[in-house]
């Protein structure tokens, strides 16, 4: 249904591009040859029938027996009419060069880099194909499937004096790069300017975020960030760990909002599965996912408040967040990494308490949010310091593919819950606010007031709690309940399965895309019918949002920098990865 | 017998003032920081040190000692003898700005000297202390840009170069708002000026807000407090002039910065709040101010002795220095010098017009 238009449309412009396509799980793949790319993306942007305005994603899979090897992947979306598409491009290990996206979309420069450095695919007429996230002097591609789990060297005490004799034969440009160079500040050396370098170990950049400032005077002329310092390769780990194991790692990408993620890898691996959620556990996840996003909203406004130099606020946001993360604790026993949201459902029925503390929080939320906005809303100094700073535009925006509420302050109105809604989101009613400038007062005003939306979602959702089971019956990835265990033997065996061995996922691939506080999160899952992933990809939001920093701060001064990191919220746990 | 009437005439007239003086703005130094700290975190619903002492109160001795016997790092590549005299110079300047400070009027201690012996409590009673003060507060400026400078290190560098503009822009406004005051006065002598406001304040008069006001944002700026700390905007610039300090030579910053804090707030006190006259309920409406229990309260306030109001007029406006920074973001640099120059310093041209007319027609 949606895939013939899509594929007539491009067999009409590109007669022998595509070599195949199909429906997975609703969404359109289309394998298409890779002479045709940058001009079939550019015709896939611009064509007025189709208008896939934003690419989501750019990754890659690697199907090591098979051949081709690499299958790269282009993941589209159209804000305006709410549909998505996959165009995979197959890969070969013999000639691993694509043409480079970066002319159509510029956000596929970090996300070409990423795959250049886990894969070892390059992009010809990429300008600037460097490692993004693992050190420059690598040879190896650690997310090839035939890459060993540890197969880099870490230094310890006991291997630190080998590691070091193996540094100096490093013949990899890092070595004779000046400090220009490295920091991707190429010909650009100007008589009187000065480099300033912030991070990775600086009060505000959010964690370890590295940027490298040109400025001339307090005038920045160029801001190059640097990424990779909290790489944890969770990526790779997922692939060597059972489907509701990955779930905890997924806890640490964003560990502000760790619920969100629980819920982007759940419905990816629950699509596979093809299970259905009961009803009661979607509105638990809706209601702790809105939790979540209150929890992490509070802290992005104290850091924000505390690095324009309003540090009350910051006292105020956590003290309001402990509320939140006392019901986490309530419920599952942990504050930040619940990994509460796992595959078939929920981990356990809700405490009978919680409903009482969820509906105390909403009833005293209100008022706390007037005090911040009291202080905050209307301060001179306040607008001063973040009305037009960091403008972008929303053609900009979403070339970057910048999501969330950063592409919704300049007045795009891309919400992945109300355009793909997902876990019963449809059933609710609220309001996607947003901006119209563009910049960081919008992003703030638009972050107070999703907050509101938010306590809407929430009530709602405890309003209509259906009752029911929590998790889905089906005993392919339920546990037996404990009566059955103890009473049949063969639930005893199936049981000790489960836990040790893992359910195994049919074949296939499966994306979902959930909307996280920093903007819209995809997990990709693929499965070789094995009980642990081939691939887990996670296009965090953080990651492509953050290459718009360079666009947002020129012009602007040093004080602004942190100003637009602030309002930009990244999350160097999602970042990395 | 000569020599030792004057060497007693040196101990008691500079000696043990200075070394009053000196205790005094140590004890503050040390003090405001737990100040400041608590109130801070009662406004921000914390604590606030809690462990050394009765709810932290040994806090500061703490943090001394711990500042006293840290390694005293200087940057390989720093200007050595610049870098070390940088946290002196600033040090020094603010401890020098309270010699010419009264805290009272000289004192009979109770009635048990005779009016001759009095002790004035201030250490020189100099005629242009009000000029001394702006002068020594400009030098303090060199000290935070040698800091800047010497520390080799960008951030000091940026941070050093927004001080010594702020300082620029600020001084302005200021010297201007004292001028008004110093003609409203009619003296540069900080005492006479105290003595000037003894019917009525300046802070009353009709144009006494505006100085009011203007003094307090260039104070707060000169002192680089929030909401104008972008010298030390620990955002942006790490600590800014002083990331490269530690130990006893950070302290000294601090310690510079707390005495700056008292010094302004004294100046405010002086300048507008009529330094330690006490505050009296309707003192120029006779017929109100006589009426029973207003008049009460007026000879109650009469009193306390004057060091006491003049003390209190101070806390209060370092707890008001506190508040602002607990309540205001940070201003960025070029923000700040529009703010300055564009209204603050016609503000303050327009007022001293208006106060020289106003005195001109006996309307003060």
């Amino acid at each position: 249904m949606l895939l013939s238009p899509v594929i007539s449309e491009i067999e009409e412009r590109f007669p022998d591009a595509v070599l195949s396509a199909e429906l997975r799980f609703g969404d359109p793949w289309v394998f298409v040859k890779k002479q045709h790319l940058p001009g079939l993306l550019f015709f896939l942007r611009s064509a007025p029938t189709l208008r896939y305005d934003l690419l989501f994603d750019v990754t890659c899979i690697d199907y090591l027996p098979q051949l081709p090897r690499f299958v790269v992947l282009y993941h589209l979306v159209s804000t305006s009419n709410g549909s998505k598409l996959m165009l995979a491009v197959p890969v070969a290990e013999e000639d691993p060069v694509l043409p480079t996206a970066t002319e159509v979309f510029r956000t596929a420069d970090w996300l070409e880099r990423e795959i250049y450095d886990q894969f070892g695919i390059t992009f010809t007429g990429h300008k600037d194909l460097r490692r993004i996230l693992n050190p420059d002097h690598w040879t190896v591609h650690p997310l090839r499937r035939d890459f060993p789990l540890g197969g880099e060297d870490v230094a310890f005490t006991h291997n630190q004096d080998t590691l070091r004799l193996q540094a100096d034969t490093w013949t990899e440009p890092q070595r004779e790069m000046n400090v220009q160079d490295y920091l991707g500040l190429t010909g650009e050396a100007k008589e009187g300017t000065m480099i300033i370098n912030i991070g990775p170990q600086h009060p505000s950049t959010h964690g370890v975020l590295r940027v490298a400032l040109q400025i001339e005077g307090e005038t920045v002329l160029r801001a190059v960030p640097h990424i990779g310092y909290l790489h944890t390769g969770i990526e790779k780990s997922a692939e060597h760990l059972i489907y509701q194991q990955a779930v905890t790692v997924t806890d640490r990408l964003d560990y502000l909002a760790p619920l969100s993620n629980n819920l982007g890898y759940a419905l990816a691996v629950e699509q596979l599965l093809q299970l259905d959620i009961p009803l009661r556990a979607q509105y638990v996840r809706v209601i702790l996912a809105e939790l979540t996003r209150i929890a992490s909203h509070l802290v992005w406004l104290g850091t924000h408040a505390f690095e324009l130099g309003a540090f009350s606020v910051i006292q105020y946001a956590f003290r309001e967040r402990e509320i939140i993360l006392d019901i986490f604790e309530e419920l599952s026993g942990v504050r930040m990494m619940t990994s509460f949201i796992n595959i078939g459902g929920i981990r356990t029925d809700l405490t009978p308490e919680f409903g009482t503390r969820v509906r105390g929080f909403l009833a005293l939320f209100p008022e706390k949010l007037a005090e911040y906005e009291n202080m905050l809303t209307d301060n001179k100094i306040w607008i001063e310091r973040t009305r037009g700073i960091g403008r972008i535009s929303a053609e900009e925006a979403l070339n970057l593919g910048v999501t969330g509420p950063v592409l919704r302050s300049t007045g795009v109105k891309f919400d992945v819950r109300r355009t793909f809604p997902y876990s019963g989101y449809e059933r609710f009613e609220f309001d996607v606010p947003t901006g119209t400038s563009g910049d960081v007062y919008d992003r703030y005003l638009l972050r107070i007031e999703e907050m509101r939306q938010s306590l809407r979602i929430i009530e709602q959702a405890l309003e209509g709690l259906p009752s029911g089971p929590f998790r889905t019956d089906n005993r392919k990835v339920t546990l037996p309940p404990r009566e059955e265990m103890e009473a049949v033997m063969e639930q005893l065996i199936h049981h000790f399965l489960l836990v040790s061995r893992g359910f195994p996922v049919p074949e296939g691939e499966a994306c979902s895309l959930v909307e996280s506080p920093r903007g819209a999160l995809g997990f990709l899952v693929s499965s070789d019918g094995s009980p642990r992933p081939r691939r887990m990809r996670v296009r965090a939001p953080s990651f492509v949002n953050l290459q718009a920093l360079e666009t947002m701060c020129k012009g602007g001064l040093v004080a602004d920098v942190i100003s637009i990191i602030a309002g930009l919220d990244p999350l160097m746990g999602e970042v990395d990865r | 017998m000569a020599d030792m009437a004057q060497i007693l005439n040196i101990v008691y007239t500079i000696l043990i003032p200075v070394a009053v003086l000196f205790g005094f703005i140590m004890l503050n130094a040390a003090y405001l920081s737990y100040m400041e700290r608590k109130t801070l975190a009662w406004m921000q619903s914390r604590m606030g040190p809690m462990m050394a002492g009765y709810h932290g109160i040994l806090q500061p001795i703490a943090d001394g000692v711990k500042l006293f016997f840290k390694e005293d790092i200087i940057p390989a590549k720093a200007d050595k003898w610049v870098f070390i005299v940088a946290p002196l110079i600033l040090l020094v300047m603010s401890l020098a700005s309270f010699v010419v400070i009264p805290f009272g009027p000289p004192t009979r201690l109770f009635g048990i000297l005779s009016p001759e012996n009095a002790v004035p409590l201030w250490v020189t009673n100099l005629n242009i202390g009000v000029l001394y003060v702006l002068a020594l507060a400009s030098i303090g400026t060199y000290g935070v840009i040698m800091a800047g400078w010497a520390s080799n290190n960008k951030y000091s560098l940026l941070g050093s170069f927004r001080s010594a503009a702020q300082m620029i822009s600020y001084e302005i406004p200021m010297a201007f708002a004292i001028i008004t005051v110093v003609l409203m006065a009619g003296s540069l002598n900080l005492t006479e000026i105290v003595n000037a406001q003894t019917g009525k304040w300046f802070i009353f008069t009709y144009v006494g807000p505006v100085v009011f006001f203007l003094y307090l944002v260039s104070g707060i700026a000169e002192t680089n407090r929030a909401p104008f700390d972008l010298p030390e905007a620990e955002s942006e610039l790490v600590a800014g002039f002083f990331t490269e300090y530690t130990g006893m030579r950070f302290a000294m910053f601090f310690m510079a910065e707390y005495a700056n804090m008292v010094v302004v707030a004294l100046l405010i006190s002086i300048m507008f709040f009529g330094g330690w006259l006490p505050l009296q309920i309707f003192p120029s409406v006779s017929w109100l101010g006589g009426m029973a229990p207003i008049s009460w309260v007026n000879t109650a306030m009469r009193a306390v002795p004057p060091v006491l109001w003049l003390l209190a007029k101070v806390y209060f406006f370092i707890f008001c220095f506190i508040w602002i920074r607990a309540t205001l973001p940070r201003l960025r640099y070029d923000q700040l010098m529009k703010f300055s120059w564009k209204i603050l310093l016609p503000l303050s041209l327009v007022t001293l017009l208006a106060t020289a007319f106003l005195k001109q027609a006996g309307l003060l």
